[in-house]
């Protein structure tokens, strides 16, 4: 009941402030006409009795200010007079306002758009997840004994094993799929999900059903595929019927049994799948599925869902029983298998993945941060000055009775709002950002759909961010300024000369540490720039300019025996040298930082080794590829001795093989020339072949530009299955026209085999610098961004300090100084304050690019163009900064200002 | 500081108009009088700090007002002690006994009895 009443009057006094105002003044008008009145009848003159009554009751106001405090609402009272007056002060000087608010936008757009990244990774929830009985199983059967996924076979036996589990489901690595529509063949990203996941992860589809166990098994029930929900509404227009419509996956016709739920876009984090194929539909569409009952071929991500009241240890421990079990049963795959088991929740990607996904954001965490730091101490800096030039106002304000905490609370809120304004801003900013990062272009051959969202949570981080910003950008100052020396700031004329030194301190503090961010973050920008150019430059070994390149899967156009491919493919080479400006066209299992086919390797040795356990560097793997004869050609790699293969027979098996000068040298020394005519063993011990060095090639790098002479072996190309074939054509003129020539002529020979990926091989190579134009490019942003604030910092500091000196540059020239000497002594000023943020920034930025050396190439992490050259660009603009500010004290009339005070 | 002088005064000022409520429900003005009566003088209340004392009692739901029609016919806010109002009273006037008691019996004491 107290408490009601007391919440009643709280919310009147809030709510229905003018009344309860009202009703104050007429109780204490009655009061004092009382005392008046009685004052009279004691027999005082109307004025006594009038003053008298005033006397006793105390000042009005002064009892109206105790009453409203006894309402308990003052704090909310003062909130919105403070919200409406600094809305008032900001629309007062809109230019000052405008530039903060931008400033903010941006710096919090930046931050939050890279938090939304970071969130997609480490923080969205994952469909399904949530429930604790959600658990993943890895394999460490691998020498390093790390978690990692485990074969399908496994996965049978693990789902088996036990009876646990209400139901266990796998998926496998996201595949790029062409999906055939009536614009085309479009490459879509798709995964493939056994029958279990479904349940395992209570995704319940929207339309139709998922899969069933019996589509897990290849050739036993039809092909199937589900639709994500985002998918089925964009690529299908939300077809009501599309369930039992066929599709077509990689040439292959596959039927819709469902679309997914709402919300679900797949289970790998940040990336999201449109299709979904039950196992058994994938080793048909994806010959890569195909030996999917090898024990050894570990694709499968395991989820598993244990029964209500079942404990994760218990899990453990029967898997770990039927872990063992198969370690005994089949020893040549599965030798001393144990399984690590981890809530679902617990995992991102996968055990390892996850180990790196941490540094990473914080790395991009680090730079927003940093460059939002240097953001707020910009504005903090102006604000400081700003209070410096209100100090009036505010002496004024406390000189007539304003608390200091009710000042500093009013100054907060000034600043609050510009953080708000900022923040709201720059979420828009950060939308903007956020698309423009997921569609950046990943030299892959798919789009990569990168899941970045502004979700709640980003939301509220962004509106933290913001608060924070306001309150980070305006406590100091609005302290500073509360506390002035009342009478001095008063009886100073212009209300500035009394500036205490401390504010000033700060300010120079504030542009130090700028100057410092954006000096490390320019240092790491030119860095990564070398190291590009200096891969951009690199010699591969093999020619760029003329060259493009095209990967197929003939097998999915129904060539799938070696004759018929090699058929196939020979038509198709064929077709391509008919246009003469085709120089000619080669085949190839893979080419230099190919994906398909990528770090595929082979046993090799000589003859009259024999292998000893513990020393098989004898019997070294050795990088492979197998190539049609003018595949060097193509390449414009050299053969150096003997020759070429000759052309083989489709499915013949040619017991011929071409080397690297590396390769040459690591068996047979420094001499290429007797390796041709050797003989050597390759392939697995047991069942090596003996064949026969025909050539020796010039090296060149296949798969990393850090190990450039690489030894390597070259194997005929004759059509043995090889997932996905990758033919090189080389122009004379520019190769810009070929890639669509590939595609053309592919699609006139047989539409139902698709295009995996075609362009040129400088675009091709554009994958060796990726990560250096995607570091140099955010750093340059960012640091630019950050330079630009430091430099109208650092101005607005020097022109500021100016106008404070005034006075003293015209006493200066009225005792004589020349204009030069006053540029000097202002020049001065500047340089002093950016020689220690220029020698602070040097030296993190040493330190730091100690940190970036693993992915830096060519270029010393303590480079000294880079560290000079952004030192010396700091410098120019300090002088630039300063010269303007300097040229104007210089143009004043001594007389003038002297008189002006 | 003056703040912790008046919060004694203040204390004080709660319990003497809680009290004096418990009479008759009252408006502000006959209520100073009615302190400043019974007090004989001793207390020199101003006034006016009658106000936020009431504004007080009446947030923490221990008096209510009201609008009425005063003794001779003016519109003047009433207040009236609640039960919580009364109770509150009533501990208040039992720790003031222990207080003054207490300090009654230290004045007291004579030098033998130390």
């Amino acid at each position: 009941m107290t408490v009601l009443r007391s919440m009643r009057e709280r919310f009147r006094a809030l709510f229905r402030r003018k009344t309860v105002e009202d009703e104050m003044e007429e109780e204490f008008r009655f009061h004092l006409e009382q005392a008046v009145e009685r004052n009279i009848k004691r027999g005082m003159s109307p004025e006594e009795a009038h003053r008298t009554a005033h006397a006793e009751f105390g000042g009005i106001e002064r009892r109206k200010e105790q009453t409203r405090d006894e309402q308990g609402v003052r704090f909310l009272i003062n909130f919105g007079q403070n919200l409406r007056y600094a809305w008032r002060i900001l629309r007062k000087s809109p230019g000052f306002s405008l530039l903060a608010v931008v400033i903010i936008a941006l710096g919090i757009g930046a931050t939050t758009a890279m938090f939304s990244i970071v969130n997609s990774l480490l923080f969205a929830p994952i469909y399904g997840d949530d429930s604790p009985q959600v658990i993943r199983i890895y394999t460490n059967d691998y020498d390093d004994g790390k978690p990692r996924w485990n074969s399908y076979p496994d996965y049978l036996s693990l789902s088996e094993g036990t009876d646990l589990f209400t139901a266990m489901g796998a998926t496998s690595d996201i595949f790029p799929f062409s999906l055939v529509t009536e614009q085309g063949a479009e490459t879509v990203l798709c995964d493939i999900f056994s029958a279990g996941l479904f349940p395992a992860l209570e995704i319940i589809p929207h339309l139709g059903r998922s899969f069933l166990p019996d589509e897990d098994v290849p050739g036993v029930a039809q092909s199937v595929v589900m639709v994500s929900y985002t998918s089925w509404k964009e690529r299908h227009g939300g077809d009501p019927d599309i369930v039992g419509k066929t599709l077509k996956l990689n040439g292959y016709p596959v039927t819709v049994v469902g679309v997914g739920p709402p919300g679900f876009k797949g289970v790998f984090v940040g990336v999201v799948t449109e299709y979904w194929v039950s196992w058994g539909t994938a080793s048909l569409i994806n010959s890569a599925y195909a030996y999917m009952d090898d024990r050894g071929n570990r694709e499968c991500n395991i989820f598993g869902r244990m029964k209500a009241g079942v404990s994760i240890e218990q899990a453990r421990s029967a898997l770990g029983v039927v872990a063992m079990g198969l370690a005994e049963q089949y020893p040549d795959t599965n030798e001393g298998m144990s399984l690590t088991v981890m809530p679902s929740s617990e995992v991102r990607m996968d055990p390892l993945m996850d180990k790196a996904l941490l540094p990473l954001s914080g790395f991009l965490m680090v730079i927003v941060v940093l460059v939002l730091l240097v953001a707020c101490s910009n504005l903090a800096g102006f604000l400081l000055m700003r209070a410096i030039s209100r100090r009036k106002e505010i002496t004024v304000r406390i000189a007539l009775g304003v608390g200091r905490k009710r000042l500093i609370a009013q100054l907060l809120t000034e600043n609050a709002l510009l953080g708000l304004i900022g923040g709201v801003l720059g979420i828009v900013v950060a939308a903007g950002l956020a698309s423009a990062i997921a569609s950046y272009r990943i030299p892959l051959p798919f789009a990569l759909g990168l899941d970045f969202n502004i979700d709640g949570t980003v939301l509220a981080f962004a509106l933290i961010l913001s608060i924070m910003t306001g309150l980070l950008i305006g406590l100091i100052p609005a302290i500073q300024s509360s506390k002035p020396d009342l009478v001095t700031a008063l009886n100073d004329a212009s209300g500035t000369s009394t500036v205490s030194r401390q504010s000033f301190r700060l300010r120079n503090t504030f542009i130090i540490a700028q100057v410092t961010v954006s000096i490390v973050l320019l240092i790491g920008a030119v860095l990564f720039l070398r190291s590009l150019g200096y891969r951009k430059n690199m010699d591969f070994g093999f020619e760029s300019e003329h060259q493009a390149i095209a990967a197929v899967d003939v097998a999915l156009g129904g060539y799938s025996d070696e004759e018929s491919a090699a058929v196939f493919l020979e038509r198709y080479r064929e077709r391509m040298l008919t246009h003469p400006e085709v120089e000619s066209v080669a085949l190839a299992s893979r080419i230099p930082f190919g994906l398909f086919g990528a770090g595929t390797q082979i046993r090799v040795r000589l003859p009259e080794v024999t292998v000893v356990e513990g020393k098989e560097e004898e019997n070294p793997a050795i990088q492979y590829a197998s190539v049609s004869p003018d595949f060097f050609e193509a390449m414009g790699i050299r053969v150096i001795r003997g020759e070429t293969f000759p052309i083989f027979a489709p499915g013949s098996s040619p017991t011929v093989v071409i080397v690297n000068e590396a390769l040459a040298e690591l068996l047979w020394g420094n001499a290429p020339a007797p390796a041709v005519g050797q003989s050597l063993l390759v392939g697995k011990e047991g069942s090596e072949r003996s064949v026969e060095v025909i050539g020796v090639v010039t090296n060149a790098t296949f798969k990393s530009p850090r190990e450039p002479d690489e030894p390597f072996i070259y194997i005929p190309f004759t059509g043995r299955y090889t997932m996905t074939t990758v033919m090189i054509a080389r122009t004379s003129g520019s190769p810009v026209a070929l890639p669509e020539l590939f595609r053309q002529e592919l699609a006139s020979l047989d539409s139902s085999v698709p295009v995996f990926d075609a362009r040129t091989m400088e675009e091709h190579l554009d994958i060796v610098t990726f990560v250096d134009r995607t570091a140099a490019v955010l750093l340059s942003t960012f640091g630019v961004l950050a330079m630009i604030m430091a430099s109208i910092g650092l101005y607005g500091t020097i022109a500021f300090s100016v106008s404070l000196r005034t006075r003293e540059v015209g006493i200066r020239m009225a005792m004589g100084a020349g204009k030069s000497q006053v540029i000097m002594m202002v020049l001065r000023q500047g340089i002093r304050l950016i020689l220690i943020g220029i020698v602070v920034g040097c030296a993190i930025g040493g330190l730091v690019s100690r940190l970036l050396s693993k992915m830096l190439m060519g270029v010393s992490t303590l480079d000294p163009i880079s560290f000079i050259g952004v030192a010396v660009l700091f410098f120019a603009i300090t002088i630039m900064a300063s010269y303007f500010p300097a040229l104007r004290a210089a143009k004043l009339d001594p007389m003038k200002t002297l008189r002006y005070e | 500081m003056p703040n912790h002088k008046s919060e004694l005064l203040l204390g004080t000022l709660d319990m003497l108009a809680l009290k004096t409520l418990a009479l008759e429900p009252m408006h502000g003005w006959g209520l100073s009088l009615r302190i400043e009566q019974i007090s004989q003088g001793v207390f020199q209340i101003n006034q006016g700090s009658l106000y936020p004392a009431l504004q007080r009692l009446k947030r923490k739901g221990l008096i209510t007002s009201e609008w009425r029609m005063s003794e001779n016919n003016r519109r003047a806010k009433y207040y009236e002690i609640t039960r919580a109002g009364k109770k509150q009273l009533k501990q208040e006037v039992e720790e003031w006994g222990r207080v003054t008691g207490a300090v009654n019996r230290i004045l007291t004491v004579s030098p033998l009895e130390v």
